[in-house]
């Protein structure tokens, strides 16, 4: 392949994690006898805080290899940590809290979900709580932490976990791999986009005056989306009626103790407060509604949170959560904040990324002019985003809050058809409806409607096929197991010492 | 909560074909004991189909499932394995090629095996891909031996159904029913009587005078569609502009040629025949156009390449490739060939009637009949019916042949978009779509489109990222090991020997990587 044609060059403009992530998995892809990368730093037009630690979920199957992150490496050096779930507070009712976890939960029996095992005991009185039986959840309350040994046959090996990461030292290593690929990095800013006369972007006009021509052009300049909406100025679809908060602030601040493995969503008056930890900082971030609650009030409720008073280079920014019509139009891709926007409740930002690209890898064309792959990477992305943002938002439609306002609009958002279905059918008879491209698995639907006080009307009558007998058996098994394991590991403090420690003696 | 545990749901079953027995041991064995009372009626008058012979690994999961032991099963039903399909004469006359139970080599760095084949093909060191099949390169050398559940093994890489008489296996499903409190009642149905209010069906009435009054219909009636057609009036979603096949003859002979672990689909003028190797027999097939040929010269076409005598009168069959608008309407589920027919080209019709009861299990209804279940049920099996459909297309669509009227429509004629979509994806880049429903996997795809000559323009660019030397190797160890593994296996008849002998120590139902879910 290497002689017939001259190489593809592509440019990738943006300066941040999404470019810096986007040249390192395409170039640890693409061969670099038939490939050329740049990367125009156009600074970001708006005020993103990158000292921001996210987190990322339990890996989709498959994701593709070079989007994988090397966890130990991490931890050791780039101060991450690892998560079992999110603690969210205050969303059904402002005194409840409950854990989002990320492993399953229970086990079937025969062929039963375990959900429905236990809607057949609270019919007898028998209060269960589904993320009591989820091996994540048991951890992370015990605030222990171990990954599954490989070979593991075990119900230990239902473990899933994500990382908590700071995104700028992320973007700093995945700039340094890009590097160290033959990825040439370009300090300039993009002025204007040229358009040929097929409507696709002919080059880029840098304020260096230079003209920069290119086979494929990668918009991650977040919000701007300084090239994909030259070629086309309407693509991109609110979901203002859908996640209703409009602004955020974020605060990152130093901590002294070891961080838990979890995150924490706190719902308060008009939006929610998500708290992040990795080793030595963590990060807050205030999401809320600007018409029930000001800057200044936000601001100050960020600090009562944190505990903190340098509060100085703290502003709220406007957020317009949505996503592109296509992420990808001729010889234009949008990746990251370019792409989509996410109220990161369910499913966060770093992880839509990772998946886009995992799902760029693995369709990446020879000749980039190819009507269906663009339309299949279309398809998977905005299958997934949607799905994400279904998830999102089920935790404003069915919150329990009755004294806010915001609430109690939240209450009326209409939900689109997909999820009405979904909602329906759970309601019917606790069954999950899993589509195409679902970034989360059916505990992660189950326990949210669940502990959002969504009763089924009915369950799978094969319940009716086991003694109750059986069934309290198997979930006592299930929990001795697990609970069993879970005193084995060590605590999350000594893990991420030990992780170290190996990693450094390698 | 379900209310049912005092009253059970009474559930009646009408037809004892394939799909009335699999469907009454299904429900008896995994419905809770008290939940539903279940009745089958069937008219010997009638008769069943009395086709079907081959079936795709799905079986085997949900033989397991009933708790059936694999060496009684295959002595009742002479029944013999299967690995796959092989295709003559599909895409050129002289073309053969097989569609297997198992996956190629491995990704390599993300990358799919093909794509790498495809390079090396590029390179000039690629063997045929067939040579990278473990389970290909078994079957053309007549050889069987179980799956492995060690995934360092090559003997890993497949999966395996069978091929056996289905008339049998009803009736050892019929067993297995009546054991587990099935009621079976003989006769014929006249007429139906419906809820005036609803227009749910109240009850059917036999020939007899007999009243047969039920919560839940089953429809397994066959073509007819007794209940979903004939008393609700359904409609039906025709798809014969797509398979125009609506007609086939079927015979069985003595076995005269090799005992095959697969069977054979072999392009004919206006259709195909099959050849479907069983342990006392050979059961052989034309499916055809009547568009495009008569009676007389399918028949003929049949009986002239028999490798024996035929053992009976050629039975001729009349169907129409489509699916029911609705497969459950109110309480009437259909269920087998009064739900839709699909032609047996990939084998599909038993695996579609077990994904039909897998999908009423999840869905199973009470009394009130929330609405629910049957949108859910009809939305999924639904897509289900529509990606084999896709599936079939293909086979008849991506051909080259222009000898006969019957191949330039297949070959010119439009396809649903759906199948447009996928083969365009394919050539582009040499992706197959995911999704969720769908019983055949990336590797059933990759088997036909290159078994049929449909190529990638290139190949993934990321698969230059391997060295070829490294490549070149992993290559040829690959397909030195599949040589090996397959020399190593015993033939095809020596192991159904063992099985017939209760030799075999009844293994687990291993995992089907690259095939079925
Ligand atoms: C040519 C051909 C080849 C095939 N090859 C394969 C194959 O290789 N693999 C595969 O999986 N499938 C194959 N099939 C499909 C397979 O034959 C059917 O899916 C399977 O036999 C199920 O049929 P059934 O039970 O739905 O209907 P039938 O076998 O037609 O059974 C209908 C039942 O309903 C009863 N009945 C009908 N009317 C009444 C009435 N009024 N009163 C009482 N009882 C009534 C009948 O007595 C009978 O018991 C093939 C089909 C055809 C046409």
């Amino acid at each position: 392949m290497h002689d017939n044609n001259s190489k593809q060059h592509i440019v990738i403009v943006g300066d941040g994690l999404d470019a810096f992530f986007t040249a390192a998995a395409l170039s640890t892809n693409l061969s670099k006898n038939d490939y050329s990368f740049s990367v125009i730093l156009h600074p970001s037009n708006t005020k993103t805080n990158y000292d921001f630690c996210d987190s990322t979920q339990p890996d989709p199957k498959p994701l593709h290899h070079s989007v994988c992150l090397n966890e130990d490496y991490l931890v050791s050096q780039a101060q991450a940590s690892f998560t079992f779930g999110i603690a969210l507070s205050g969303w059904n009712n402002p005194r409840v809290a409950y854990f989002h976890p990320y492993s399953s939960i229970g086990a079937k029996l025969d062929t039963v979900a375990f959900h429905h095992l236990a809607m057949r005991l609270r019919d007898e009185g028998i209060p269960v709580r589904l993320a009591n039986f989820a091996l994540s959840a048991l951890a992370a309350q015990a605030n222990r932490l171990q990954r599954p040994l490989p070979n593991d046959r075990s119900v230990l090996s239902s473990c899933e976990w994500g990382l908590h990461i700071n995104t700028k030292t992320l973007a700093t290593l995945k700039r340094k791999q890009a590097e160290g690929q033959g990825v040439n990095f370009i300090q300039a800013s993009v002025n204007t986009v040229e358009i040929d006369k097929n409507g696709h972007i002919d080059s880029l006009n840098l304020d260096s005056s230079n003209k920069l021509k290119a086979d494929l052009f990668i918009d991650c300049t977040g919000q701007e989306a300084k090239l994909i909406n030259a070629l086309h100025d309407k693509t991109w679809i609110s979901w203002s009626e859908y996640l209703p908060c409009d602004k955020k602030v974020s605060l990152t601040i130093n901590s002294a103790t070891s961080p838990a493995a979890y995150s924490f969503s706190q719902a308060h008056t008009a939006g929610w407060i998500r708290q992040l930890g990795i080793q030595g900082k963590t990060t807050l971030s205030n999401y809320f509604h600007s018409a029930h609650m000001s800057d200044e009030q936000s601001v100050s409720l960020l600090s009562e949170a944190s505990n903190s008073t340098s509060l100085n280079d703290t502003a709220c920014e406007k957020i317009n959560f949505g996503r592109r019509q296509a992420s990808w139009l001729k010889n234009c891709i949008a990746i990251g904040t370019s792409s989509v926007e996410i109220d990161p409740i369910g499913v966060s930002r770093l992880q839509l990324l990772r998946s886009s690209l995992s799902k760029l890898a693995g369709l990446f064309p020879r000749k980039l002019n190819s009507n269906a792959v663009i339309a299949e990477y279309n398809r998977r992305t905005n299958l997934e985003f949607d799905n994400a943002r279904d998830f999102a938002m089920l935790h404003y439609k069915l919150n329990g809050r009755t004294q806010d306002t915001f609430w109690k609009e939240c209450r009326t958002i209409e939900l689109p058809e997909v999820l009405e279905y979904k909602l329906k059918l759970y309601q019917a008879r606790g069954h999950i409806a899993l589509y195409d491209e679902e970034p989360l698995q059916e505990q992660s639907w189950v326990n949210l409607y669940d502990e959002h006080g969504i009763k089924a009307r009915n369950y799978n009558p094969l319940v009716y096929g086991f003694k109750l007998d059986t069934i309290k058996q198997h979930m006592h098994r299930i929990r001795e197991i697990m609970l069993e394991g879970v005193a084995k590991m060590p605590t999350h403090a000594n893990y991420l010492a030990q992780v170290k420690n190996n990693f450094n003696n390698k | 909560m379900p209310e049912p545990i005092n009253k059970p749901m009474r559930v009646l079953i009408v037809g004892g074909g394939t799909a009335g027995w699999m469907t009454a041991a299904g429900l008896s064995k995994l419905l809770p004991a008290n939940y539903a009372d279940i009745q089958l009626v069937e008219s010997q008058q009638i008769g069943t189909v009395g086709v079907g012979e081959a079936t795709v690994p799905h079986i085997r999961f949900f033989n397991a499932k009933l708790g059936i032991d694999e060496n009684d099963f295959m002595r009742k039903t002479k029944a013999t394995f299967k690995l796959g399909i092989e295709f003559c004469d599909w895409s050129r006359l002289g073309d053969s090629y097989i569609h297997p139970f198992g996956e190629y080599g491995k990704d390599i760095d993300s990358v799919p095996f093909h794509q790498h084949w495809l390079r090396a093909q590029q390179e000039g060191f690629a063997e045929k891909l067939e040579s990278y099949s473990l389970p290909i390169i078994a079957a053309r050398e007549d050889k069987f031996s179980f799956p492995s559940m060690d995934i360092s093994s090559p003997l890993s890489t497949f999966s395996y159904a069978y091929q056996f008489d289905a008339g049998l296996y009803a009736q050892y499903l019929r067993k297995f029913s009546e054991e587990l409190g099935v009621k079976r009642t003989e006769g014929k149905i006249i007429d139906t009587q419906l809820n005036s209010e609803n227009g749910f069906v109240n009850s059917v009435t036999l020939e007899d005078g007999s009243v047969l009054e039920a919560d839940l219909f089953i429809d397994c009636s066959g073509f007819r569609g007794l209940l979903i057609e004939q008393a609700l009036k359904t409609g039906y979603d025709d798809w014969t502009k797509w398979l125009p096949c609506d007609r086939a003859f079927a015979v069985p002979c003595e076995t005269n040629g090799p005992l095959t672990p697969y069977s054979t689909a072999t392009a004919k003028d206006a259709g195909w025949i099959w050849r479907i190797p069983l342990q006392h027999r050979v059961g052989n097939g034309h499916v055809y156009s009547s568009a495009f040929t008569n009676d007389d010269q399918a028949l003929n076409a049949l009986v002239n390449q028999l490798e024996s005598a035929p053992q009976t009168e050629p039975k001729k069959l009349f169907f129409k490739t489509g699916i029911r608008k609705k497969t459950w309407s109110k309480n009437v589920v259909s269920i087998g060939l009064s739900a839709g027919f699909l032609e047996p080209l990939e084998s599909t019709s038993i695996m579609l009637i077990q994904v039909a009861i897998g999908y009423l299990l999840d869905m199973f209804p009470d009394k009130n009949f929330d609405p629910v279940n049957e949108t859910e049920f009809n939305r999924v099996l639904g897509l289900e019916y529509e990606r084999v459909r896709d599936f079939l297309i293909l086979h008849y669509h991506a051909t080259e042949r222009d000898d006969t009227e019957f191949w330039n429509y297949c070959r010119n004629m439009q396809v649903p978009d759906s199948l447009a979509y996928r083969m365009q994806l394919f050539k582009e880049s040499g992706v197959v779509s995911h999704y969720k429903e769908g019983a055949f996997l990336d590797a059933s795809w990759y088997a036909v489109f290159f078994g049929q000559n449909i190529y990638p323009q290139n190949y993934d660019p990321r698969a230059d990222k391997v060295s070829r030397d490294v490549l070149e190797k992993h290559m040829a160890l690959l397909s030195n090991a599949n040589r090996q593994s397959a020399s190593n296996m015993p033939l095809h008849s020596l192991t159904l020997q063992d099985v017939n002998a209760n030799k075999i120590i009844n293994h687990a139902v291993a995992g089907i990587p690259g095939h079925a879910r």
